[in-house]
């Protein structure tokens, strides 16, 4: 599905990752971790295009259509969520409503809200962000500290809606410091002395 | 009908901006510094702000959105995007003041709209990506201020 050839990555004289090689298979749930700073964002950011490697390339196959929660999302702020998630949508598809506002529901939002995005809270932008990641049936969908901000419903709504996802063959990846035991990963990454080790099991950092 | 509303309250601003031109060509002949002047100076910068303030709201549009727009479009199409919205913005902006200077002052004015879409693209340049960072109104204050200034020396 995704590979990844020779990556690193370098910020001045801030090396990050240096010869990063490692390939995404459809329907993996993978868990991505390090310390703070150690590149998570940055290796999705590269992923989706975002940013540029210093070294190497990614290859994707065509039907790749990636979705991603990555920081703090950024929305028009001014505008409500059914803006903000239409705009999105129409971007590369026609807004299917019935499918947003079912996915709204499941994570107790009012697609129809009149509020701007501006005056919701963390964990509500955050719902939001989750929803614009999946919404269009996106096959590869990268998740930086999904939970942040969230209650404990909506945490267990997320864990059940990456279950659904990965019965239906969706590839997950999770990077978050918190989740390594509250799912059936395939594997771990793990981000250490500028390399990125595979590995069946959890291990601290 | 949202394009309607905006394309009215990009009139009303502009008619606005000029009648105070308009008003600034009879203060300018003062010679010292009144308080006309300044009130003229002080509205004129309003209006900038408030005029500037609405296109740069359409400018975050995409800003704001950088990383969803390049997840689903990649960086290319993404710049694309932005690009085909400046000349835009900057096409409707250019032609507003061609035509209201016409209705307003009978005649085009080179001068006013070189120095309006100068104004314009300076600000787009200098404005921060991040919409939490931008200091819009001490941004536009500051350009106000020197175009003002440029005019008065090289212009009049």
């Amino acid at each position: 599905m995704l590979e990844l050839k020779n990556i690193s990555k370098k910020f001045k004289n801030n090396l990050l990752y240096e010869d990063v090689n490692f390939e995404i298979r459809d329907g993996e749930l993978i868990h991505l971790f390090g310390k703070n700073g150690s590149g998570k964002s940055t290796l999705f950011m590269i992923i989706c295009d975002i940013l540029e490697p210093t070294t190497g390339e990614i290859s994707r196959e065509e039907n790749v259509k990636i979705g991603a929660v990555i920081g703090n999302s950024g929305f028009i702020e001014n505008e409500t969520i059914l803006y903000n998630l239409k705009y999105l949508y129409n971007l590369k598809g026609t807004f299917d409503e019935e499918k947003v506002k079912s996915l709204c529901e499941m994570f107790s939002l009012d697609l129809y809200n009149k509020k701007k995005l501006s005056t919701y809270s963390v964990g509500m932008r955050q719902k939001v962000a989750i929803i614009q990641a999946i919404m269009e049936d996106q096959n590869l969908i990268l998740f930086d500290e999904p939970t942040r901000g969230l209650d404990v419903d909506a945490i267990d709504v997320f864990f059940k809606l990456i279950k659904k996802l990965k019965k239906e063959g969706k590839t997950v990846v999770i990077a978050s410091h918190d989740l390594y035991d509250k799912l059936d990963y395939d594997y771990h990454l793990l981000i250490k002395n500028e390399r990125i080790v595979k590995s069946k099991k959890y291990e601290k950092v | 009908m949202k394009k309607y509303k905006e394309i009215l309250i990009l009139i009303v601003m502009q008619i606005s901006v000029y009648q105070f031109v308009g008003n600034a060509e009879i203060l300018l002949n003062i010679k010292y510094f009144t308080m006309d002047r300044v009130i003229y100076i002080m509205i004129s910068i309003l209006f900038n702000y408030l005029y500037l303030y609405y296109f740069i709201e359409q400018y975050y549009t995409y800003i704001l959105n950088r990383n969803h727009v390049i997840t689903r479009c990649g960086m290319k199409e993404y710049y694309k995007l932005v690009l085909k919205k400046v000349l835009g913005t900057i096409g409707i902006f250019f032609i507003s003041n061609l035509i209201l200077d016409y209705i307003i002052v009978k005649k085009v004015i080179f001068s006013y709209l070189i120095i309006n879409t100068l104004y314009f693209l300076i600000l787009i340049i200098v404005l921060p990506k991040k919409r939490e960072y931008s200091f819009e109104l001490s941004i536009s204050l500051l350009v106000t201020l020197i175009t003002k200034y440029l005019y008065y020396i090289f212009v009049l």
